[in-house]
């Protein structure tokens, strides 16, 4: 299996653009920019590969715009349904997952002023003590960051198509059950 | 109608495939009519599709309901509650 990427021209993936964000602000220049929509910052991606959260994080800093930023990174601890957890074997519905991270990022774009939003979810094979998903929204202030954040970590869980598998130190294994305080925390946001 | 069902997680292991091509006769088809279908197969896809599991369905890429109405040449899934992050 490949991983599977999609980003949407952001400033960081295409070093031709790198900064016309910015520049497009500027009134004596030709205004050849598409206008700002949820562009340029905004990527989701599921990957194989271990996520690297200070990689993920520098582009966004980078931006002059940005005040606050706010990271979850979740973690594949040792307890979850079962105890002496090991690793985790996530499964998902390629391009289903793509098309769900986008329709949440956009809502948060819709609810919330931001500059940048970065959703990398692992799957496959990911040991103990690893991160299985990283939320990094970025805003001119904290408050929006914060609850963006919030935001996305309760609708991913609850309307991205990704599945858990717990497998424990003696090579039993089970799916992790769905959890009612997901939906709960999901509704709280109308 | 001719679709291609796609299988997640516990319901892919059950029943030991993660594609089909099916073909149903059905003038009008909604998610839940074509799951009983499905389910009235074998022993094994009532298992894995039975009515009273929380099963989750998606047509095209999208999230639906049990009276969602399935058109020709669609692509349904059905897996379990989702538990990413």
């Amino acid at each position: 299996m490949t991983s599977f990427t999609e980003s949407r021209a952001g400033l960081s993936d295409d070093p031709l653009h790198a900064g016309s964000h910015s520049h497009s602000a500027d009134a004596t220049e030709p205004h050849t920019e598409p206008p700002p929509a949820i562009s340029a910052g905004f990527e989701v991606r599921v990957q194989y590969a271990a996520i690297d959260a200070g990689t993920e994080l520098a582009p966004i800093v980078r931006n002059p715009n940005v005040g606050a930023v706010v990271n979850f990174l979740g973690v594949v601890r040792n307890e979850g349904d079962v105890d002496d957890v090991v690793a985790l074997e996530v499964e998902h519905y390629p391009t289903m997952t793509e098309q769900a991270l986008w329709s949440i990022v956009e809502e948060a774009s819709a609810r919330w002023r931001l500059e940048a939003v970065r959703i990398v979810h692992r799957v496959g094979r990911i040991p103990l003590g690893q991160a299985v998903v990283l939320v990094v929204v970025a805003a001119a202030h904290r408050g929006s960051a914060f609850d963006a954040c919030e935001f996305l970590m309760d609708f991913l869980k609850t309307h991205a198509p990704f599945w858990k598998k717990e497998i424990r130190h003696d090579g039993e294994s089970g799916w992790v059950e769905a959890k009612t305080h997901d939906d709960q925390a999901m509704r709280r946001w109308g | 109608m001719k679709l291609t069902i796609k299988y997640f997680a516990s319901i892919r292991e059950q029943l030991d495939t993660d594609e089909e091509i099916v073909e149903i006769d059905a003038h009008e088809l909604t998610v839940d009519a074509l799951r009983s279908t499905l389910a009235a197969r074998d022993a094994r896809s009532a298992e894995a599709l039975r009515m009273d599991r929380p099963v989750r369905a998606a047509v095209n890429l999208e999230m639906v309901t049990g009276g969602f109405v399935v058109r020709e040449d669609s692509e349904v899934a059905f897996f379990p509650p989702v538990t990413g992050g």
